[in-house]
């Protein structure tokens, strides 16, 4: 199996090619594991990982300057239909758009808009940092990302994806108000918290995924 | 529920970990690769490395014990001492930092925050502040900071750079009270709790830890979302999972 951790130059991806790496060498199928800006090594891939850190437009612009790599994501998406995780903001660059620091647009793939959480509580921080409970909140992923039953997982942002088709949302977290943790459909996911950064609840997700056939 | 953050530090210098009592007089303790693993196992919520005495030769050894670090320890690191530009944060994240502390660079030059939250967003930005009790009346709050690991008195008042960090990106702040640090008095409420109110991100309290109870007030009346220790979880007297099992039994929320 091939999988492929997109490199578009945002931020740490060590830690989750090391968090790929360790999961993939306590499995009994061989993975070959890729980190790369090529879009060529999309087509080969059977498994591809969009991470992303820091600013949403700031990320958006960078995978938009690799020659054909948007193409590539969305023929892997939409025609392939092969499984695709996207973590943090590379989960929030898969809505239509987002309203950090300027309005951009995002790839569309999930009908969502991403935007500063907002909560009454003023003792509320923000960004929400830290270890924080999931909840599944979809019984038919309760199988294939059993990871996302329950648990802690370790959360740092400033905005959240608003899902406008609530089928999507299949885990969410509480930080003053339900905050949107997971969604999912058909052959795309995408997580709000780091599971690279998620001790063993993070590796149990990245095992759902690599087993995951949807 | 969200929860609080226990948070072990390892300050480094040349490759080795030390820690010192009121910034002076260090103690040679351990490689800190084998120190973040260990703290790994006692189920440390993140983890921090202060390289106190960051100079250009040692840069490398830093990036290098980053790297180690990120290769076996699955959880969030944070990493400062000696960061002066975009570059250096660059090359840290790189090496498998989360977060980057700053400290007498932001002091020195404040559109360093902004640059460093613009490229990788705020939540990649702490400003470490150590502040003082200060007597000086255009010190308003009672607090100094001071930089260059606690050596150079600023006349800045803590509780303004502390919104002004906050304003220019900061996406936390690591509050140390040199008072506190490295006594094991506890932490020093007044300063967190005056922090902790005036600005909207996490504050992580740091200096002074000596006793259970003193996590607990740092949470419960400095309104801290994290809570840093270095000396009573390196040199043994407190283990991590100990710590919060005890916090947890006194009702704060903690990850077990």
């Amino acid at each position: 199996m091939n999988v492929l951790i997109v490199n578009y130059n945002s931020g740490n991806l060590a830690s989750l090619y090391n968090a790929f790496l360790k999961a993939s060498k306590d499995r009994k199928k061989k993975i070959n594991l890729y980190i790369s800006n090529n879009p060529k090594l999309v087509e080969s891939s059977d498994k591809i990982i969009l991470p992303g850190v820091g600013d949403f437009s700031n990320c958006k612009n960078q995978l938009a300057s690799i020659d054909g790599m948007q193409e590539a994501l969305n023929d892997f998406v939409y025609q392939k239909k092969k499984p695709f995780l996207g973590i943090c903001i590379g989960m929030q660059l898969m809505a239509e758009k987002s309203f950090e620091r300027i309005e951009s647009l995002g790839l569309g793939y999930f009908e969502s808009q991403v935007k500063k959480i907002s909560v009454k509580n003023k003792s509320i921080k923000i960004p929400h940092m830290g270890w924080n409970e999931i909840r599944l909140v979809n019984s038919d992923y309760k199988k294939s990302f059993n990871s996302l039953l329950t648990g802690d997982f370790y959360f740092v942002h400033s905005y959240e994806m608003i899902c406008k088709n609530k089928n999507d949302i299949i885990a969410t977290v509480n930080y003053g108000k339900e905050i949107v943790a997971a969604v999912c459909k058909e052959n795309i996911i995408g997580v709000q918290f780091h599971p690279e950064k998620s001790q063993e609840h993070g590796q149990k997700l990245i095992n759902n995924f690599l087993d995951w056939n949807p | 529920m969200l929860k609080l953050r226990i948070i072990p530090c390892l300050d480094v210098k040349n490759g080795r970990v030390v820690k010192g009592i009121n910034f002076i007089d260090l103690i040679d303790a351990g490689d800190p690769v084998e120190q973040a693993k260990i703290y790994d196992r006692q189920g440390a919520d993140e983890l921090c490395f202060l390289d106190i005495t960051a100079s250009v030769e040692n840069r490398e050894l830093l990036l290098d014990i980053v790297n180690k670090t990120a290769k076996n320890c699955f959880m969030p690191l944070t990493v400062g001492g000696g960061v002066k530009s975009v570059k250096d944060i660059r090359s840290l994240l790189f090496a498998g930092a989360d977060k980057v502390s700053i400290n007498s660079a932001a002091i020195k030059n404040p559109k360093l925050i902004t640059k460093g939250a613009n490229n990788f967003g705020n939540q990649c930005i702490v400003v470490a502040i150590d502040a003082k009790i200060s007597k000086n009346s255009s010190i308003k709050s009672g607090y100094e900071v001071f930089s260059h690991g606690g050596r150079v008195p600023t006349n800045i008042d803590a509780v303004d750079w502390a919104k002004r960090a906050v304003s220019l990106g900061a996406g936390e702040l690591l509050i140390t009270s040199m008072d506190r640090d490295g006594t094991k008095k506890g932490f020093d409420i007044n300063l967190t709790k005056k922090i902790s109110s005036s600005v909207s991100v996490p504050i992580i309290a740091s200096g002074g830890v000596g006793c259970i109870k003193d996590f607990i007030d740092g949470f419960q009346e400095g309104g801290a979302s994290g809570l840093l220790a270095a000396s009573v979880f390196h040199f043994g007297k407190f283990k991590i999972h100990d710590v919060k099992k005890e916090l947890k039994n006194k009702g704060l929320p903690v990850r077990i």
